[in-house]
């Protein structure tokens, strides 16, 4: 009688929304999709902008330091 | 949709994959709808509550777990919004409701059919329709999660926040309540199930 009763109510017709509005849920989601997904791609250039500079910065950084110690001992 | 599959389409759009979203959307989107139609009885809330829980979705994406079950994750939400749908119409509606009911044509009288009942294509569809219409909604929610949703016994009690044992109970009560409403409704129901189900 179970079984009965649970095929009866997975055989009732299903339904969906019309057109119009399952395309407007579609395209509201990817908007947000795409929000989400634009803000993760600009910090990853950021951060490809931003590594190399810091590391020259800090490659000159060290340069000078050691153009110093060796003035200092009158090596330059 | 197989658990490896469903994983993939996970990671996919925890990633922000659109492509991902409309394979689960196509996936799951008809047996949504179909529950919340037939928990609401109203095409406008259902479509408004179905928009707003796949909106949920894309905007918890990056917050879901990498094992998320995405069904029960979705049945969940749309439960949850549809409870606090009515709990906002049972405000509103409370001070009208008993002014309006006093007046004899008033549509809070008439027997208004489901949105189901007035497609469905047989008597004894148009029969559970109208039982399932008049049902409690803790009742109602458990057959359509299982039985129209498609859920196990364990997602369905997980998405309803009781225990397996607990759903198997509501269940077996909600099954019985069908029945009996049916039998009230029509007695020859028993005929009709042994014809189309022996």
């Amino acid at each position: 009688m179970t079984d009965q009763w649970s095929q009866l109510l997975a055989d009732l017709p299903g339904a969906k929304p019309d057109d119009a509005r399952a395309d407007r849920i579609r395209s509201r989601c990817h908007a947000v999709l795409a929000r989400r997904r634009r803000p993760r791609l600009g910090a990853l250039a950021r951060r490809r902008v931003w590594e190399p500079v810091v590391a020259g910065l800090g490659g000159v950084y060290l340069a000078a330091i050691i153009v110093f110690a060796l003035g200092l001992y009158g090596v330059l | 949709m197989d658990r490896d599959t469903e994983l993939q389409l996970v990671e996919r759009l925890r990633a922000g994959d659109s492509r991902a979203f409309d394979a689960i959307y196509e996936s799951v989107n008809a047996r949504l709808f179909t529950f919340l139609l037939r928990l609401s009885r109203r095409r406008d809330v259902a479509e408004d509550l179905l928009e707003e829980t796949w909106l949920r979705l894309v905007k918890h994406a990056t917050r879901l777990r990498p094992d998320t079950r995405i069904a029960p994750w979705l049945f969940t939400v749309a439960r949850h919004l549809h409870v606090s749908y009515v709990r906002s119409r049972i405000l509103e509606d409370s001070a009208t409701a008993s002014l309006m009911s006093l007046w004899p044509f008033s549509p809070l009288n008439s027997d208004q059919p489901s949105p189901f009942e007035a497609t469905a294509v047989n008597e004894l569809h148009r029969r559970i329709e109208r039982a399932l219409a008049l049902m409690p909604a803790t009742s109602r929610e458990v057959l359509l999660l299982v039985a129209v949703g498609g859920l196990d016994h364990s997602d369905a009690a997980d998405v309803c926040g009781i225990t397996p044992e607990a759903l198997r109970q509501r269940l077996s009560r909600a099954r019985a309540l069908l029945a009996r409403s049916l039998d009230d409704e029509a007695p020859s129901t028993a005929r009709v199930l042994s014809e189309v189900a022996p």
